[in-house]
């Protein structure tokens, strides 16, 4: 093949074209496929859905047992019940008497996308990167 | 007594001692800096180690151990290289050690794959620009891909024994600057965005389904070898050894083929590679140029991901963090990890590891379709 300014141009605009042709077809199907998988996700899911409201409503009994609890703002019994354990045990391993007070969730999680569990979690698994 | 004194003598003329010449020295100086770096700095060391031992057999006078000795034991193996079979079934064993999940999750991802493949494709211009020929231009541009089995598998295509460059030079490039891509991107992608767009913290990906991971490879290699069949040998190899991971069905296939097959083959090209590298061919002013260029491209190619992801920065309205571009140059998984660690610089609570990781393999597919466009047009 001869060299020339044309022939240049024409092979870097085809290969770039073609590179991107592929590729956006490739993103296509995928996103074609994707939904199609989560339609069916979702249908499986609608037929689930007369046992999930019988679970939903159970769950509304042990509500007076939380309302015993100190200022929590809606964070659910077993989280009170979790971080409760949590300090009473290290209240007995230095020997103090702590009380919880209240427990409220963290207003910054929408900075991170991240509950602090999860960021711990993310933080444990990428420190070596 | 005087037999014994011919005898040392007759050794002493037709030992290598006395056929060596300052160029052979010189090589023997390039080879042990290079497995200096892979052993002490640890640059790319799997493959480096035996290229730059490759590269110091192939310079040893009278031993007849470089790739172009007809009969000797590396002419054989670098057939392998040659013929094309070496690259494909390193990307065989690629492929049982990917997870696309993040880039079926995000399949955007792939334009930035796309997009980072511009370093190819200019870097194609500069070439020519300094007089290398269509092959050797092909063969120096696709440095860019970042991705060392498509830049031997292209080299060893394009090039034959009348080019000026050989495929040693291209290999010992494409890993070096792959070794140096924390040193060479960071620069670019703080140049070319804002802090506020560095700083930017992606929505978590939905999960990806297994059907989802198993359909996947099949369908990348149906489309890609339709469009493109040049790169099918690549391609292929590469779902062919995800599709063995995500089926779950051939965990023996899978340890063998990232385990045991890719580290006998890694070894039959690094040193098979290595060996073409003769002082003849290696001390010339073509040498610097394909240092050069290489550099080039992969500046070009990161700089390319990264405008493209400002551009979808601006069309997602601040969705997308536009650092996660440079990782569409390959690179696997080190480009990711640069993403992630100059996007914590300016914001400790950004993860960008997983988001980046979507571009990183949709360059490896990329970096392997330019490939086979180039081996199209120009063989």
């Amino acid at each position: 093949m001869e060299i020339t300014a044309g022939m240049v141009t024409a092979i870097v605009c085809t290969g770039m074209l073609v590179v991107f042709l592929a590729l956006i077809l490739l993103v296509v199907l995928i996103k074609f496929f994707g939904l199609a998988s989560g339609m069916t996700g979702k249908q499986s899911g609608r037929e689930n859905q007369p046992a999930n409201v019988q679970e939903k409503t159970t769950p509304k009994a042990a509500v007076p047992i939380v309302a015993a609890q100190p200022v929590t703002n809606g964070v659910h019994p077993e989280v009170v019940a979790a971080i409760s354990a949590a300090v009473h045990a290290i209240g007995e391993e230095t020997g103090t008497k702590l009380t919880v007070t209240g427990i409220r969730p963290r207003r910054n999680r929408k900075a991170t996308g991240r509950s602090a569990w999860g960021m711990a979690g993310v933080q444990e698994n990428t420190r070596a990167f | 007594m005087e037999v014994f004194l011919d005898t040392v003598s007759n050794l002493w003329t037709e030992s290598g001692f006395m056929a060596i010449t300052w160029q052979q020295l010189v090589m023997l100086c390039v080879s042990g800096v290079l497995i200096y770096l892979a052993i002490v700095k640890k640059y790319e060391p799997l493959l480096l180690l035996p290229i730059a031992f490759g590269m110091l057999l192939a310079n040893l006078p009278l031993a007849g151990l470089s790739a172009d000795s007809e009969g000797g034991l590396i002419y054989y193996l670098y057939k392998g290289v040659k013929m094309g079979i070496y690259p494909p079934l390193i990307f065989l064993g690629i492929g049982t050690m990917t997870d696309f999940a993040p880039l079926i999750a995000n399949p955007k991802s792939f334009l930035l794959g796309a997009a980072a493949q511009a370093g190819i494709f200019l870097t194609f211009i500069g070439a020519i620009l300094l007089g290398f020929d269509f092959n050797e231009a092909g063969s120096i541009a696709i440095i860019g891909g970042a991705d060392g089995p498509t830049a031997i598998y292209v080299a060893g295509k394009l090039l034959n024994d009348t080019s000026s460059i050989d495929i040693g030079t291209i290999a010992v490039a494409a890993y070096s600057y792959m070794a140096l891509v924390p040193i060479i991107q960071p620069p670019i992608m703080k140049l070319l965005t804002t802090k506020k767009e560095r700083s930017v913290v992606m929505q978590q990906m939905r999960p990806v389904s297994k059907t989802e991971k198993v359909i996947f490879p099949i369908m990348v290699t149906l489309v890609i070898s339709l469009m493109i069949p040049s790169a099918a040998p690549l391609v292929s190899m590469l779902m062919l050894g995800n599709l063995m991971r995500e089926s779950g069905v051939v965990d023996r296939l899978v340890k063998t083929a990232q385990n045991e097959l890719m580290n006998i083959i890694t070894i039959f090209l690094g040193v098979s590679v290595g060996a073409t590298t003769t002082a003849s061919k290696f001390l010339q002013k073509e040498t610097l140029f394909v240092v050069f260029l290489g550099l080039i491209a992969f500046s070009i190619g990161t700089a390319a991901g990264v405008l493209f992801g400002k551009l979808m920065y601006v069309v997602t309205k601040g969705k997308v963090n536009p650092l996660i571009g440079s990782a569409g140059v390959s690179a696997v998984p080190m480009a990711a990890r640069v993403s992630q660690k100059v996007g914590q610089e300016a914001n400790p609570a950004n993860f960008l590891l997983m988001h980046a990781m979507g571009p990183n393999v949709a360059g490896v597919i990329g970096s392997a379709v330019a490939a086979g466009v180039l081996l199209s047009i120009l063989l």
